[in-house]
């Protein structure tokens, strides 16, 4: 069991990024045969609603890196003092280097400060959260700027009515921070089972089924990789679109989950009274109310609404509800005490108890786009000048 | 629960007009999909502590074999 507490770690500030692009599952009626009603159905059973969606040429890192932009100038910290950039993400801007070195070039931070991603979706601001604790309270750390994002906008095509409504793309930036104060600790109770490793996968893309022209043996696995199938649900998807076993995942996490989040609360030695907010990854609405009540929780506790407004942002979703709507409890002195659960890739789950007070939340804010993002056609020439004069 | 509570339960879990019988087909109804299975799903286990397995719900039917996953909760 891979429980840990902490008492010497601070969040001391937060913020979140989503793309200005908003789409109401109203504005898609023509997938749904102009059926509103079917559509209130479906907003009533999963409360699908809106989304927000990145422009083309925008990328996981971009957001992460304006919600780290955002949360320095909102709080002020010298980013000089910043020793560590753990960006966590599944869609890289390369397949090498990690994507928090680039981010580390834009926002100028130090030598001394050091950047690694870490591969994770649901569950991994928990994660990251952890591994920020970890290094913290080790001493080898005392300012750690942890970033998600994600853009699964990107992944799925807009007819896939099964995926298309669910997934929102955000960035969020999170600062922690030693405190020499004893504080209020922070408990942790993360997990795994590699055995559920297919339910949430992209087959191709990665080493098993590279994408890569280099021989003309190649083209032939090109070709089929591409190839059209046809879903018993009706989509159209290739190998390399996220394939995804709903059913499997939300076995998993209404048997798994519930559980692991009353292990915490043992851990912790609190009762559910002693806890002011939970906040849930937002899955969607059936995920979210069936993981709470499942875990001993009232339903008053627990807002499925960021998922309502946003979809669900994956990663960047637990971060995400936390600045839209424990924002004002969360900056006064006196605080609340959240129990924040991140769950699914992997299969993977990750809970925390913490105090969250004082702190500096920037709330949700719009992604403005920049002239820095470049086309893909510019980045082609950029790169292929680039080898060319090596 | 008793059996027309499960039944006027079951149709609000699937958000339909119809009023369901236990001999009602699901697997050929346009409302029964992986939206309705997750919160048939959903609803064993908080209204039964039942959890449901996945055979079971993508093996549906009729109505009556929901049922029959908790007919011993049900009491008449």
């Amino acid at each position: 069991m891979a429980q840990s507490k902490f008492k010497h770690v601070k969040v001391s500030a937060i913020a979140t990024v989503v793309p200005q692009r908003e789409i109401s599952i109203y504005d898609e009626l023509q997938y749904y045969g102009g059926n509103v009603k079917k559509v209130d159905r479906m907003r009533k059973m999963v409360g699908f609603f809106k989304r927000r969606v990145v422009d083309e040429g925008v990328t996981s890192a971009d957001l992460a890196l304006a919600a780290a932009k955002k949360l320095l100038s909102d709080s002020g910290v010298d980013k000089n003092s910043i020793d560590a950039l753990i960006l966590v993400l599944q869609t890289p801007d390369y397949p090498a280097p990690a994507s928090a070195f680039s981010i580390h070039r834009d926002l100028n931070l130090p030598q001394t400060c050091i950047a690694f991603d870490v591969n994770l979706g649901c569950p991994g601001w928990v994660y990251g959260l952890q591994i920020a604790h970890s290094m913290i309270e080790s001493g080898a750390n005392k300012k750690i700027l942890l970033l998600t994002a994600d853009t699964p906008s990107t992944k799925v095509d807009v007819s896939d009515r099964q995926n298309a409504p669910l997934f929102g793309d955000a960035g969020t930036a999170t600062l922690l921070e030693y405190s020499e104060k004893e504080l209020n600790e922070t408990f942790f109770d993360l997990g795994a089972d590699g055995k559920g490793y297919e339910a949430i996968i992209i087959p191709a893309g990665g080493a098993r089924l590279p994408l890569k022209f280099s021989r003309e043996a190649d083209y032939k696995y090109i070709a089929k990789i591409f190839e059209p199938i046809d879903t018993a649900n009706g989509r159209r998807v290739n190998l390399t679109d996220k394939y995804m076993n709903g059913l499997e995942v939300f076995n998993f996490t209404t048997n798994v989950v519930p559980e692991k989040i009353k292990d915490l609360v043992k851990y912790a030695n609190v009762s559910v009274e002693d806890i002011d907010a939970l906040v849930l990854h937002q899955g969607n609405k059936q995920i979210v109310t069936s993981v709470c009540e499942l875990s001993g929780f009232p339903l008053e506790k627990c807002s499925y609404k960021t998922f309502e407004d946003f979809g669900n942002q994956t990663v960047s979703s637990v971060p995400a509800a936390i600045c839209h709507t424990l924002g004002e409890k969360i900056s006064s002195p006196e605080g609340i005490r959240a129990l924040c659960s991140g769950f699914g890739i992997g299969l993977a789950w990750g809970s925390c108890l913490i105090s969250l007070s004082g702190v500096k939340c920037s709330g949700v804010s719009d992604f403005e786009l920049t002239d820095t993002i470049q086309s893909r056609s510019q980045l082609i020439d950029y790169w292929q000048k680039k080898f060319k004069d090596t | 629960m008793t059996t027309k509570e499960f039944l006027i339960e079951l149709a609000d879990v699937l958000q339909t007009e119809d009023n369901l019988e236990l001999s009602s087909n699901l697997s050929n109804s346009e409302y029964w999909d992986s939206l309705s299975q997750m919160s048939v799903m959903s609803f064993l286990a908080k209204k039964f502590g039942v959890h449901a397995s996945l055979e079971d719900i993508t093996m549906t039917d009729k109505v009556s074999d929901i049922f029959d996953i908790v007919k011993e909760h049900i009491e008449d």
